[in-house]
């Protein structure tokens, strides 16, 4: 996704950037902090989303904003006040946000790529191998699990799972995996929980 | 600066072998890969000498011989001059600990993001190896 955020005052700049970076790494960021910037970028290149401060160089955004056709702005103030001013003037805003801007602000304007979306890149020949590879990997795994095995084979196999649990972003089974290899690497039996996560690995591979 | 012409991968698993690949494509490395599912068939690899790689990427977690297996059947050998760095999801103590038995270049654990995973892939195709 290709986010624009237009804004002059460089401290907001470098803290939206951060919180950006940091929270949707799969964003590619644009920065425009005046109005050369911004008609130099915009000529250039089309833009997911928009995110554009009230006033540049106090001169409200709109007058900048105004001619661009299809695309979605986000207008940020300070002020509470943009609501009106939105009414005042035509132009087609897909949403508004008030500083300081906090990360779970962006989430309904952001799309957030899930990692194999990211590592395929719209590449969907590559998406396709990707998916079947993890499948028969989660497959193969499944197979190899045995209950015989010492407790640091089952560490080791559950570290392999870990991999696409990782990768498919099964955030909870993550954790179970996590807790699950330290037990066994400890030598700790964990015999009902390992039946348990398996069952649950199975699902994951149901759901391919 | 030493040039990275020739990579040996010794990964076992697809998924992370397909990872490496599209990261590789995406930074526009230009090395020559060859890929060895296990130690054993690395150790094949190389005692053919058809192809002596200037950097060896060894997992650690992998059946039949394991990474330090690998490492300990090189040590000694002509090929222990190769530059190897470790590429695993551990990040156990007991393993970092072990791998320092070894002259190995580096220990990477594989990051979780794919962002972080691509920059330190670049960052090991753009670091200087010591021969």
């Amino acid at each position: 996704m290709k986010i624009l955020y237009f804004e002059d005052d460089l401290i907001d700049q470098k803290s939206v950037k951060r919180l950006i970076q940091k929270n949707y790494p799969q964003v590619e960021l644009y920065l425009a902090s005046n109005e050369e910037e911004f008609e130099l970028i915009i000529e250039k290149m089309d833009f997911d989303l928009i995110l554009a401060d009230q006033f540049i160089d106090s001169v409200h955004v709109f007058n900048y904003i105004k001619r661009l056709h299809n695309q979605k702005i986000v207008l940020i103030s300070g002020m509470d006040s943009i609501f009106k001013e939105k009414n005042d003037i035509e132009i087609d805003l897909i949403g508004f946000l008030t500083k300081p801007i906090k990360a779970e602000d962006l989430e309904k304007y952001i799309i957030k790529k899930s990692t194999i979306e990211n590592l395929a890149d719209g590449d969907e020949d590559f998406m396709a191998e990707l998916k079947a590879s993890i499948k028969s990997e989660i497959s193969k795994e499944i197979a190899l699990y045995n209950e015989e095995d010492s407790n640091e084979a089952k560490a080791n196999w559950v570290h392999k799972t870990k991999s696409k649990i990782t990768l498919l972003e099964v955030h909870e089974l993550h954790t179970k995996a996590i807790e699950l290899e330290k037990k066994l690497r400890n030598n700790i039996n964990c015999d009902d929980d390992l039946k348990t996560y398996l069952k649950a690995y199975r699902e994951v591979l149901k759901q391919l | 600066m030493n040039e990275i012409e020739r990579v040996l991968l010794v990964e076992d698993d697809k998924v992370e072998v397909l990872k490496f690949k599209r990261v590789i494509k995406q930074l526009e490395i230009k090395s020559e890969f060859s890929i060895s599912r296990n130690g054993e068939e690395a150790l094949q690899y190389l005692e053919k000498g058809e192809i002596i790689p200037d950097l060896i990427l060894l997992d650690l977690n992998m059946p039949r011989m394991n990474g330090f297996e690998f490492l300990e059947a090189i040590k000694n050998t002509e090929f222990e001059r190769i530059p190897v760095v470790i590429l695993t999801t551990s990040n156990s103590d007991q393993d970092i600990e072990k791998s320092k038995r070894y002259k190995i270049q580096q220990y990477v654990v594989k990051p979780i993001r794919y962002e972080d995973y691509k920059l330190e892939m670049g960052r090991i195709f753009n670091r200087e190896l010591s021969v």
